[in-house]
């Protein structure tokens, strides 16, 4: 904890309230919290809500909402399938699932470039296949390109909480539930979704935490300002050199919103855990 | 030097101090100006004065008492020499014919920003023989004592060099830099997809702001150029303004092009995805331009790219960047008497014009001539208006270090400008 969190948190801050060095414009850390000048936290917060980053907190927040949503989606069927009817296939699809892992996540999103150029393989199935009439400049600043390469890229980091949840819960509670006169859609509705509600709570607080962070998804398949999110902002500060105070900054503000989800994910575990006792 | 018309005020000398300080140093900030005849500086203390000199109020750097140039006459060391710079900047071979008359190696560190290279400087964990700082990082380099004097006992072909460099104004007497190459910022664009008419435009950088370029223009993802076209856009040429006004303008004006034209800010945009079609038109390095040529599938024609940099047009007043790039060595170098045979190498006809076929900028040095340039293949024809020659440096603005106050408030604007809002 002192060392994964504390002392990278200390530095940040040290940064944040620093001093800007004259001769170098870099943003330099003050260790003494007596000397800590608090000034940039009202400017960013400002700029944050109402300012000149308004837009691009409120599209990050949609971003990171919508792919969420979407990653939960797509997770939670493939997540019950392994655990509930993948049988002997489980292992190879288990495998199959973490298989991007073994590929940069760069290289890949670099490999939809190719694939998703105007020229690219995609596009020539989809007119082929007369999907498509004409290619379609889908890296042109598209809102759907980055949102759905951060589904892409995100989505198996949530299949496997949620897999190792729902793969936990008793099977005798469901055959209960059908005892008990419960079709199927009952039976997951009243049984299997709330048991497998903290795998969920899980899944989505994993992908959630880089996601709020992600710069390099928009950079990769956009490149356009009308899709960069908040950790485009915070790259660009931070290499710029003097504008690392601010991106020491915003990185800390971002760290407290997410610091309330994790807040509540917490709160919830530990409630369940509560219940379970009683 | 001889200036045109259509420079800004301060490059024509025509300032006072309170002038020269609004712009440079911003009013009201924590710039002054040095005393002798010196350009601009901003500082915390004697040591530490950081001066940024002009071609209107040149600056001769101090040197240290504990910070001197190595004695004349020493031996070579055996190296290996420690080059630190951006990717593939300096050709391989001529780093190998180097290598080859010394009897020493070489190794090839690389940067990705400013920024970054400042940041191992500055940590002294990488110690590095030659670095290549551009125009506006020198006067901090120095300040900093991040570099070493030149001996100039070392550096004979130092003759070669452009007569307006061989004493620069932002190095007086050469003590800390030697000029590597220069450079201009104009507008690239592929002939077969798009044909804009820049000459006959009043001014030339409006072409970013016609609708019919929806999707296929881009500009580059890099604050002090991207505003320098903002302000260049919206009628001034001071591209080191402190003004906030003038800065609001820029803003506002870049701002437009996100509904206008969909506008992508990327590094990579000319040289690489110009030719693969990802772009029509661009904000372009001249030495990208030239460097394009490498990057065309093989099916298509790199004939196809041309170049424009509005200062030449007879038509308009708009401005363009023009800049110089040197060579220093960094006041830790382990090898300094290698490091200093190779600016020398470097400064040789022969090597700098291999290693300009290369990287795409000039050398400026008297000994070559840019006329000739394309006759001896050194550039294709279609590309010949990327040259830039020392005229251009009376025409054009050079970026300059701007004060810490300053940079922070472009920065807000940049990021302001790329988050579209």
């Amino acid at each position: 904890m002192l060392l994964f969190f504390v002392t990278p948190f200390y530095a940040l801050l040290s940064v944040a309230m620093g001093r800007l060095d004259p001769v170098f414009s870099s943003a330099e850390p003050v260790w003494n919290p007596i000397r800590w000048n608090p000034a940039i936290f009202p400017e960013v917060l400002g700029e944050l809500f109402g300012g000149r980053l308004t837009a691009i907190f409120i599209r990050t927040f949609v971003y990171v909402g919508t792919a969420s949503m979407l990653c939960l989606l797509i997770g939670y069927p493939v997540a019950y399938y392994l655990a509930r009817h993948a049988g002997r296939w489980r292992g190879l699809l288990l495998g199959l699932i973490v298989a991007p892992f073994w590929i940069n996540y760069l290289m890949r999103m670099m490999a939809w470039q190719n694939l998703l150029a105007v020229d690219g393989y995609v596009h020539r199935f989809l007119v082929f296949v007369n999907v498509l009439d004409a290619p379609r400049a889908w890296l042109v600043g598209h809102h759907e390109t980055v949102i759905l390469g951060l589904v892409y890229g995100y989505v198996p980091f949530l299949i496997l909480p949620l897999y190792a949840a729902l793969d936990q819960i008793d099977s005798s509670v469901l055959e209960a539930a059908r005892d008990l006169g419960a079709g199927p859609v009952r039976t997951f509705l009243h049984v299997t979704l709330p048991l497998s509600k903290q795998g969920v709570l899980a899944g989505v607080v994993i992908i959630m935490l880089p996601l709020f962070g992600d710069y390099y998804t928009p950079n990769l398949l956009s490149g356009s300002p009308r899709t960069r999110m908040i950790g485009n902002e915070i790259d660009l500060f931070i290499n710029s050199g003097v504008g690392g105070a601010t991106g020491a900054a915003l990185t800390v503000v971002l760290m407290a919103l997410i610091a309330m989800l994790m807040a509540y994910y917490l709160f919830t575990v530990m409630g369940a855990a509560r219940e379970s006792q009683q | 030097m001889v200036f045109h018309p259509r420079d800004p005020a301060w490059r024509r000398g025509a300032l006072n101090r309170r002038e020269l300080l609004r712009i440079v140093g911003g009013a009201g900030l924590s710039a002054s100006l040095a005393g002798c005849g010196a350009g601009a500086s901003f500082a915390t203390d004697d040591r530490r004065r950081v001066l940024v000199g002009t071609p209107e109020n040149p600056v001769q750097h101090p040197l240290f008492d504990d910070n001197p140039p190595i004695d004349s006459g020493l031996d070579i060391e055996s190296g290996p020499l420690q080059i630190f710079n951006w990717a593939e900047y300096v050709h391989i071979p001529v780093l190998n014919a180097f290598s080859e008359r010394y009897g020493v190696d070489w190794e090839y560190t690389t940067f990705y920003n400013n920024e970054e290279a400042i940041r191992k400087l500055r940590t002294k964990a990488g110690r590095f023989d030659v670095y290549f700082p551009p125009l506006e990082q020198i006067p901090k380099c120095i300040a900093g004592q991040l570099l070493q004097p030149l001996n100039h006992a070392y550096l004979p072909n130092l003759a070669n060099v452009w007569p307006s460099l061989v004493s620069p104004f932002y190095d007086q007497g050469a003590r800390y830099t030697a000029p590597y190459t220069v450079y201009q910022t104009g507008i690239a664009w592929r002939e077969d997809m798009v044909s804009p008419d820049l000459e006959a435009m009043t001014n030339p950088w409006h072409v970013f702001w016609d609708p019919q370029y929806h999707g296929i223009a881009g500009m580059y993802d890099d604050f002090k150029e991207t505003i320098g076209v903002g302000l260049y856009a919206t009628g001034t040429n001071d591209i080191n303004t402190a003004d906030p006004a003038r800065l609001e303008k820029a803003r506002r004006k870049l701002l437009e092009l996100i509904d206008l034209i969909n506008v992508r800010f990327t590094i990579d945009g000319v040289y690489a995805k110009i030719p693969e079609r990802g772009f029509a038109l661009h904000h372009a390095w001249s030495g990208d331009v030239v460097q394009s040529r490498a990057y065309f599938p093989r099916d298509e024609d790199p004939s196809v790219m041309r170049y424009f940099w509005p200062p030449r047009s007879e038509q308009s007043s708009a401005g363009g960047m023009v800049a110089v790039e040197t060579f220093a060595i960094p006041r830790n170098a382990e090898h300094p008497v290698l490091a200093h045979h190779f600016i020398n190498f470097m400064l040789e006809t022969a090597n700098a014009l291999s290693n300009f076929g290369w990287i795409g900028n000039p050398p400026p040095l008297r000994t070559v001539n840019p006329e000739t340039f394309v006759s001896e293949g050194h550039i294709p024809p279609n590309l010949a208006s990327t040259i830039t020659t020392e005229d251009d440096f009376s025409i054009g603005q050079l970026p300059l270090q701007l004060p810490p106050e300053v940079e922070i408030e472009w920065m807000k604007v940049w990021a302001s400008v790329q988050s579209g809002g």
